[in-house]
C-alpha cells in the first residue's frame, strides 16, 4: 500500500467517522480583530449528528459566524472556553445547560483545537441523563423531607437487621446521625433486643402481613431508652434474597409511665378505701349494738327522758355513718374487681332496679319504658342493675313527692345503645353537671334527703369501666335527664359494640 | 351444751354471748380470745359447737376451723364462722376450711337475737322460747 493510498484511506475514514458519529461534531475556524485577538468563529463544517441535535440545516450554518447562528454562546461564556483553548492550544472539556436560540439541553462539550485557527467541537446530549438524575435528586430530596418531616421513627430494612434507610426521629432517638446509621445492623446498635426485632421482622416477612401495634421496649446502644408501639409492614413486592419492611415506632415511654403510675394509684387508692372501709365497718357496727344494748337497759323507764333521745340519737348517726361506708366500700370495689361481661336485656336489668327501689308499684308513680327493640347491651348485669336503681333513687329523693313521672328509652345505633332517664323533678343546674358526679358530692343538704352522696360518682365509674358514658342532659327544658351510653349486644350474632 | 365463741374483740364475744343467753337454752359459752386457745380447749370436747371469726391475729379463722377439725377428725364438729366480712371470697374459703355455714355479724341486737336462734335451731339445741 502506497503512502498516497494510505493517506486517502485515512481520509476516507475519517469522513465515515464524521458523518456516522452519534456524537455531534462542529468544525470552527477563528475570526481575529485589527490585533490579533480572536473575536468570533466561523462554521467550517457540522456532522449529521451535530445538525440533528441542534436542529438546524447544513447551509444555515456553514460559513455563518457563530455570534449569528448561536449568539447564546457569547452570554454563556462558552465562546471564552474555546477561545481559551486556541490560544493555549490545550483540549477542553465541560458541562453545559444550554437555554439559548429555542434550544433546553444539558451538554457534554469537548473542544479540540487543531493548530492556531482551526477548532473541532464535540458534544453529547446529555439532557436525559442529567434529567433523570435531577428528578432522582429532587425525588430524594422529597423523600427526605417526608420521612423526616413524620414524628415517628422510621426504619427501612432488610431481612437481616440491617439497616439501609432510616429517618431522623429514628436516628435520633438511638443517638446517632443518619449518615451513621445507615447501613448499620441492628445487631450492632441494639445489643439487647436486637433478637427480638429481628424475630419480628422475620414473622412479618414471612406471613407478608403487616404486624400492628407491638409494644415494646426501646434500648439503643447509645441513645435513651424507652417504650415504643411498632407497626411492621413488610414490603409487598419483596422476595427471595431481597426482602425488605418497613418499621414505624411511636414513643410511648411517657403513656406507659402515666398508665403505671395511674394503675398504681388507683391500686393503692381502692385498697386503701376498702381496708379503711372494712376497718371502719366493725366498730361502727359495735356502736350500733353498743346503742342498742344501752336502749335495752334503759327500757320502759326514760323512754321519753334525754338518755333515750341521745341513744336513738347515736343509732341514726351510726345507722347513717355505717350506709356511708358500706356504700363507699361498694364504690372502691367497683374499680378494681373484675366485670362479668355478658349480653342482656336491656328490659330486664330496668324491671330489676325499678322492683329494687319499688317503683314497679303504679301508686308511686307512672313509669314509661320507650325500647329501641330489641335493647340488648354488654355488661356487668348486677353492676348495671346498680346503676339504673342508683339512678331511679335519685327520681325518688329529688323527684316530686307527687304525680312522680319517670320516663326511660333507649336507642340502639352503630353498636351503641343510648338510655335516658326523665324525672318530672326539678331541673339540674347545668353548672353543676360535673360535680354531682364526684363522690360525696350532694347538691341539696337538707336532712330529709337521705344519701350518701356516691351514687352518681359509682354510676359513672361503673359506666365507664363499661366503655360506655354518662352525663346530665344540660338541653333538657324540663325535669331532670341523664344519658347513658353502654356497649350493645346483637343477641343473633354475639355482636358487641366498642367494649374498653 | 357447751359453744366456743371464737373472737379476738370481746365487744363481739359479748355481743353473740348476750344474744345466745337470752335465748334461755342451758348453754355454757366458753369464750377464746385466738385461734390456738380454742383448738387447745376443744380438743377434749365431744362433740364441739363452735362459732369462730375469720381475721384475729394468729391463727385465722380459716386455719382455726382447719385445725380443730383435723384435731380429731372422728368426733362431732358443728363449726360456723361469724364475720364482718360480706365478701363472696371469703364465704367459700371458710366453707373449704371446714365450716359448715358462714354468717355475717350484726348491726342491731333485735339481728342478734335472730341469728342466735336460727343457729341453735340449726344445732337442735333446745330453747325455751
Amino acid at each position: 500500500m502506497t503512502t498516497s493510498q494510505h493517506l486517502a484511506d485515512r481520509a476516507a475514514l475519517d469522513q465515515l467517522v464524521f458523518m456516522s458519529s452519534s456524537e455531534g461534531i462542529m468544525i470552527f475556524e477563528s475570526i481575529r480583530d485589527d490585533v490579533g485577538v480572536i473575536v468570533d468563529l466561523r462554521h467550517v463544517d457540522a456532522n449529521p449528528a451535530a445538525l440533528t441535535i441542534v436542529q438546524r440545516p447544513h447551509e444555515e450554518l456553514v460559513g455563518n459566524l457563530l455570534s449569528k447562528t448561536f449568539p447564546g454562546n457569547f452570554e454563556t461564556g462558552i465562546f471564552t472556553h474555546y477561545k481559551r483553548a486556541l490560544e493555549t492550544g490545550t483540549k477542553d472539556s465541560f458541562e453545559i445547560h444550554y437555554r439559548h436560540e429555542g434550544l433546553d439541553h444539558w451538554f457534554d462539550v469537548s473542544s479540540n483545537p487543531v493548530g492556531a485557527d482551526l477548532i473541532i467541537i464535540t458534544f453529547v446530549d446529555v439532557s436525559r441523563i442529567k434529567r433523570a438524575s435531577a428528578l432522582l435528586a429532587r425525588q430524594e430530596e422529597e423523600l427526605r423531607f417526608i420521612l423526616d418531616a413524620v414524628p415517628a421513627r422510621i426504619w427501612y430494612k432488610d431481612d437481616k437487621n440491617t439497616i439501609l434507610r432510616l429517618n431522623q426521629a429514628a436516628a435520633d432517638a438511638m443517638g446517632m446521625s443518619v449518615e451513621e446509621a445507615e447501613g448499620a445492623n441492628a445487631y450492632d446498635l441494639f445489643p439487647l433486643l436486637a433478637d427480638d426485632y429481628h424475630r419480628d421482622d422475620l414473622e412479618a416477612l414471612d406471613g407478608m402481613e403487616p404486624m400492628l401495634g407491638i409494644v415494646e421496649r426501646f434500648a439503643p446502644k447509645s441513645g435513651q431508652q424507652g417504650w415504643i408501639s411498632t407497626d411492621k409492614i413488610p414490603l409487598a413486592d419483596s422476595a427471595g434474597d431481597d426482602r425488605r419492611l418497613l418499621v414505624v415506632s411511636t414513643d410511648i415511654t411517657r403513656l406507659i409511665a402515666a398508665e403505671e403510675e395511674l394503675r398504681l394509684a388507683n391500686e393503692s387508692l381502692s385498697h386503701f378505701a376498702s381496708i379503711a372501709a372494712h376497718d371502719l365497718q366493725a366498730p361502727l357496727r359495735q356502736i350500733g349494738m353498743l346503742s342498742d344494748l344501752l336502749k335495752e337497759e334503759l327500757g320502759d323507764s326514760d323512754k321519753e327522758g334525754k338518755a333515750g333521745t341521745v341513744v336513738a340519737q347515736i343509732q341514726a348517726t351510726s345507722k347513717r355513718l355505717r350506709m356511708l361506708v358500706t356504700r363507699l366500700l361498694d364504690f372502691s370495689k367497683v374499680g378494681t374487681h373484675a366485670l362479668k361481661l355478658t349480653g342482656v336485656a336491656l328490659e330486664d336489668i330496668l324491671e330489676a332496679s325499678l322492683g329494687e327501689v319499688g317503683l314497679d308499684k303504679a301508686e308511686i308513680a307512672t313509669v314509661e319504658l320507650d325500647l329501641d327493640e330489641p335493647s340488648h347491651v354488654f355488661g356487668d348485669p348486677i353492676l348495671l342493675t346498680q346503676v339504673f336503681t342508683n339512678l331511679f333513687q335519685n327520681s325518688l329523693k329529688y323527684g316530686p313527692k307527687e304525680d312522680l313521672r319517670l320516663t326511660i328509652s333507649s336507642k340502639v345505633s352503630k353498636g351503641l345503645c343510648t338510655v335516658t332517664v326523665w324525672n318530672n323533678g326539678e331541673k339540674i343546674d347545668p353548672d353543676f353537671s360535673e360535680r354531682i358526679f364526684e363522690v360525696f358530692s350532694r347538691l341539696e343538704d337538707s336532712p330529709k334527703v337521705d344519701g350518701a352522696g356516691i351514687g352518681l360518682a359509682f354510676c359513672r365509674k361503673v359506666i365507664t369501666r363499661h366503655g360506655g358514658n354518662i352525663w346530665l342532659d344540660s338541653d333538657n327544658r324540663e325535669g331532670a335527664r341523664f344519658v347513658l351510653t353502654l356497649p350493645s349486644y346483637a343477641k343473633s350474632t354475639g355482636m358487641t359494640g366498642p367494649v374498653q | 351444751m357447751k359453744i366456743f365463741i371464737v373472737d379476738d374483740d370481746p365487744m363481739d364475744r359479748m355481743f353473740i354471748c348476750n344474744a345466745l343467753r337470752n335465748q334461755g337454752a342451758d348453754l355454757t359459752l366458753m369464750e377464746c380470745e385466738n385461734g390456738r386457745q380454742a383448738v387447745e380447749e376443744t380438743s377434749n370436747t365431744e362433740p364441739v359447737y363452735a362459732l369462730v371469726d375469720i381475721r384475729m391475729p394468729g391463727l385465722n379463722g380459716f386455719e382455726t376451723c382447719a385445725a380443730i377439725r383435723t384435731n380429731r377428725p372422728e368426733r362431732e364438729c358443728h363449726l360456723r364462722v361469724l364475720t364482718t366480712s360480706s365478701a363472696t371470697d371469703d364465704h367459700d374459703t371458710a366453707i373449704e376450711h371446714g365450716a359448715d355455714a358462714v354468717h355475717v355479724k350484726p348491726a342491731t341486737s333485735a339481728e342478734y337475737a335472730d341469728l342466735a336462734r336460727a343457729i341453735l335451731a340449726d344445732w337442735n339445741i333446745v330453747t325455751q322460747h
